[in-house]
């Protein structure tokens, strides 16, 4: 690259032609007037010595459309690769499946696509109802896999808290109910001990 | 042994309607909430033991050789919680 020198035509011409347009853009036009060949850089510079301004901000403006708008469905390729409408993932299960959930639960699904209920709740719910708000349902003897709707209990939530607590799920379904009445008495001391602080608490 | 679940049950209710009588007040309702803490955390212990003799009785099941199996057992366990 030769070393240029502007002349004040060379001036004239890039101060007329400078607003609203790019550097490339200017250079093309600049080089196909004078047959030079100038590079981009060269004529940026130039601008910035000559505190020089296209104007331009590379920005969108408020109330620009864009290229898109209504269209739909664009296509970049790829199409024969893609998943055919009511195409059926491989690892598809039907509803009714059972499964062994991480926590060694055992679940079945109930609805499409995802929605997977524990199966000791649903066979205690087919004896008594549904479960109500704020409430357990327990295997008796802590086996997670023993579905016996007799191995199955319900227990509130504040019963549950005191059973894990203090150790109370035993491995025979008497016992642990006998756990739980031991956790209804723990729980109604602490319930006796908030009433005497809150009484102490206002004498004091 | 004549204690039976049925038993401890009972004695754990009984304590649960002492410790629900509105009319505990100071003093008495202290003794009454210590007594229960007591008595739930026995409670607790003995339904632990009785876990503890049912595993036994599930191992010597499953590993034991018919009338031997009772005097191989240490004395601890020998207990017949479940007798009834």
């Amino acid at each position: 690259m030769t070393k240029h020198y502007f002349t004040s035509e060379h001036r004239e011409f890039i101060k007329d032609r400078v607003k609203g347009r790019s550097n490339a853009e200017l250079t093309e036009m600049f080089n196909r007037h004078f047959g030079l060949n100038l590079t981009c850089n060269q004529i940026k510079v130039f601008k910035k010595n000559h505190k020089l301004n296209s104007g331009l901000t590379g920005q969108f403006k408020p109330g620009h459309i864009p290229f898109n708008k209504g269209k739909k469905g664009i296509n970049c390729g790829g199409k024969a690769t893609q998943f055919k409408k009511g195409h059926a993932p491989w690892n598809y299960k039907p509803i009714g499946t059972e499964r062994i959930s991480a926590d060694g639960y055992v679940e079945v699904k109930a609805a499409d696509p995802n929605k997977w209920k524990a199966k000791h709740v649903l066979i205690w719910e087919a004896a008594n109802g549904p479960v109500p708000k704020g409430h357990a349902v327990i295997f008796g003897d802590g086996n997670k896999r023993n579905l016996n709707p007799e191995n199955l209990i319900l227990v509130s939530r504040e019963q549950l808290v005191r059973l894990n607590q203090k150790n109370l799920i035993q491995n025979d379904v008497e016992l642990t109910k006998a756990g739980i009445i031991i956790a209804d008495i723990y729980n109604k001391i602490g319930e006796l001990r908030r009433g005497c602080k809150k009484k102490r608490g206002k004498e004091g | 042994m004549k204690n039976t679940l049925g038993d401890l049950n009972n004695h754990l209710f009984a304590q649960l309607e002492r410790l629900g009588e509105e009319d505990l007040k100071g003093e008495k309702l202290q003794e009454e909430i210590n007594r229960a803490k007591a008595i739930s955390d026995i409670a607790a212990q003995i339904i632990a033991n009785g876990s503890l003799v049912l595993k036994a009785r599930m191992f010597m099941h499953e590993y034991g050789n018919g009338d031997h199996a009772d005097k191989k057992l240490p004395p601890m366990l020998r207990a017949e919680f479940f007798r009834e």
